[in-house]
């Protein structure tokens, strides 16, 4: 165990965008197996930009990303659809399908890895235990409360039963009542084994907790509190 | 493919007012450059009919001997750019003038037919049918022994010349304004309206959906836009062309002096499309939508990795 390679691993990144912004300089971390961490720092320092390296909606410009001990660089890209998969995706604007059902916006994970019909009922009975969705699977998101919205968005990330659950200002647009319900939630997949990066700027959320907690400022590491 | 149909499908009903538009841009679109199109074909049919009635006429000389008609005939027979010939004897030739003037034919009771020479009507291929040719045609038949006049509607041919150019022309240009514009309006509101599922294709991609599974639909979908668009467009067209021909369109237009004109329509029909002219819109009409679909959606992919 000891010598698993970590599940996450950003060695020397950096991201520079066509009109020469930069937005992250030589940030390198890790994080094992398992591990619940926290990405902070304040609005626009880089957090999200490190998210969206890691669920490959960009590349680096330099440096090297590990998944699972593979580089980025070198997977084909058609081959990134299959491991989108393997990571769950939680936003603050919760992204969710207006014109879909609770149970499609949930399905819509599964239909694109190709499964069937029974499947996906059975995939999605699991993955709402424990969420409070049962009675509201033929609701449409608009129906919804903000916390709801955000406990089918979860539910959709975690319906493939994803190793590494990437969270982005999840709790941004949630009251007081619905963040601790959330990060419940996160704390109970946590439990049953999957990595979790959380990126906020809201410090209430990880004062006081054993979690380490990675903060950046201007695109770089400002420190790491483990 | 079942399930790509159903995905097809369903994106449609759940959106109904985004595809009722693009389908009635689609009509309206092929509807006119279909309309232009039938237009055009049956003003080439005319300009068909009309070059199948030019001829020239050869008189022969009153005293020519009755063994040289045959010669004459052979030799107008053998020339280049003659279709066919057709011997016209006097008596013939007064027939066919008893024929014309119907309700004074009383007039060439007493008439003897010799006063009229005997002639050769000549037709020529469609390839000669130009102003040079037949200058040049008529000249070598008033050439040939036993030829006493030549005669054809020289200004008729130059006129008709000048027209069939025209209607290539307009044909042409107006067939590529059309295309383009139709292709521009087409492009566009498919273009719309798949901007209008940019949310979607981001969701998908962050769910690990193929580019595939993404552009699929949105390709069923615009194949399915362009065939009904396309269908309802040769339907409202057939409608257009059988209430022409129902209602007699032509022998209304009585406010103008057209009589000599009319009287050309009822040698000819109005033609529809054929089925292979409309298997070609149908066709356009679907590359199209399939092709613009498909570079709409690739422009929204472009920014994933994959």
């Amino acid at each position: 165990m000891k010598n698993e390679p970590p599940v996450i691993e950003l060695k020397k990144v950096c991201k520079k965008y066509s009109d020469d912004t930069i937005a992250l300089y030589d940030i390198s971390f890790s994080l094992k197996r398992g591990e619940f961490c926290f990405l902070t720092g304040p609005s626009g320092s880089g957090k999200t930009t490190i998210l969206r390296l890691l669920y490959f909606a960009e590349m680096p410009t330099s440096g090297d990303i590990m998944l699972d001990g593979l580089s980025v660089s070198a997977i084909k890209p058609s081959h990134l659809p299959v491991i989108r998969r393997r990571i769950g995706t939680i936003f603050q604007d919760f992204k969710l399908l207006n014109d879909r059902t609770v149970f499609d916006n949930i399905a819509l994970a599964l239909e694109v890895a190709g499964y069937g019909k029974e499947q996906i009922r059975s995939k999605i009975e699991q993955a709402i235990d424990g969420l409070g969705l049962r009675d509201k699977l033929n609701k449409y998101p608009r129906q919804l409360s903000g916390g709801e919205q955000q406990r089918v968005a979860i539910a959709r990330a975690i319906v493939n039963r994803p190793s590494i659950i990437l969270a982005d200002e999840p709790t941004g647009n949630l009251d007081a009542d619905f963040t601790m319900e959330v990060m419940d939630i996160l704390d109970y997949l946590n439990s049953r084994g999957a990595t979790i990066l959380f990126a906020t700027h809201d410090e209430r959320l990880y004062e006081g907790l054993k979690r380490r907690v990675i903060t950046i400022e201007k695109g770089r590491i400002k420190n790491i509190e483990e | 493919m079942a399930s790509l149909i159903h995905r097809s499908l369903t994106g449609i009903i759940t959106h109904p007012v985004n595809h009722f538009i693009t389908i009635i841009v689609v009509s309206l679109n092929i509807f006119i450059a279909s309309f232009f199109y039938l237009i055009y074909i049956n003003l080439n049919s005319l300009s068909s009919y009309l070059q199948s009635s030019f001829k020239i006429i050869a008189f022969v000389k009153k005293d020519a001997d009755p063994d040289a008609i045959p010669q004459i005939y052979k030799k107008l027979s053998q020339l280049n750019s003659v279709q066919s010939v057709a011997y016209i004897s006097p008596e013939k030739a007064l027939n066919r003038l008893k024929l014309i003037i119907k309700d004074d034919k009383e007039i060439l009771k007493e008439i003897n037919p010799d006063f009229i020479p005997p002639s050769f009507e000549i037709k020529l291929k469609k390839w000669a049918l130009n102003t040079d040719n037949s200058q040049q045609l008529a000249r070598k038949i008033n050439d040939i022994e036993g030829i006493s006049d030549v005669r054809y509607g020289k200004s008729w041919i130059e006129s008709l010349s000048k027209i069939i150019i025209t209607f290539r022309t307009i044909g042409i240009i107006g067939g590529i304004i059309l295309f383009l514009s139709a292709s521009f309006l087409i492009s566009l509101t498919i273009r719309i309206n798949i901007s209008s599922k940019i949310k979607e294709i981001e969701i998908m991609k962050l769910l690990g959906a193929t580019n595939s599974y993404i552009i699929g639909p949105f390709i069923m979908q615009a194949a399915i836009q362009s065939v009904t668009g396309s269908s309802i467009a040769i339907l409202i067209l057939y409608g257009v062309y059988w209430s022409l021909i129902n209602n007699n369109v032509f022998s209304k237009i009585n406010f103008l002096n057209l009589n000599l004109f009319l009287k050309v329509f009822d040698n000819i029909s109005i033609i529809f499309l054929a089925p292979k002219d409309m298997l070609i819109i149908f066709m356009i009409s679907a590359m199209i939508s399939i092709l613009t679909a498909y570079i709409a959606i690739n422009r929204h992919l472009r920014g994933y990795l994959d």
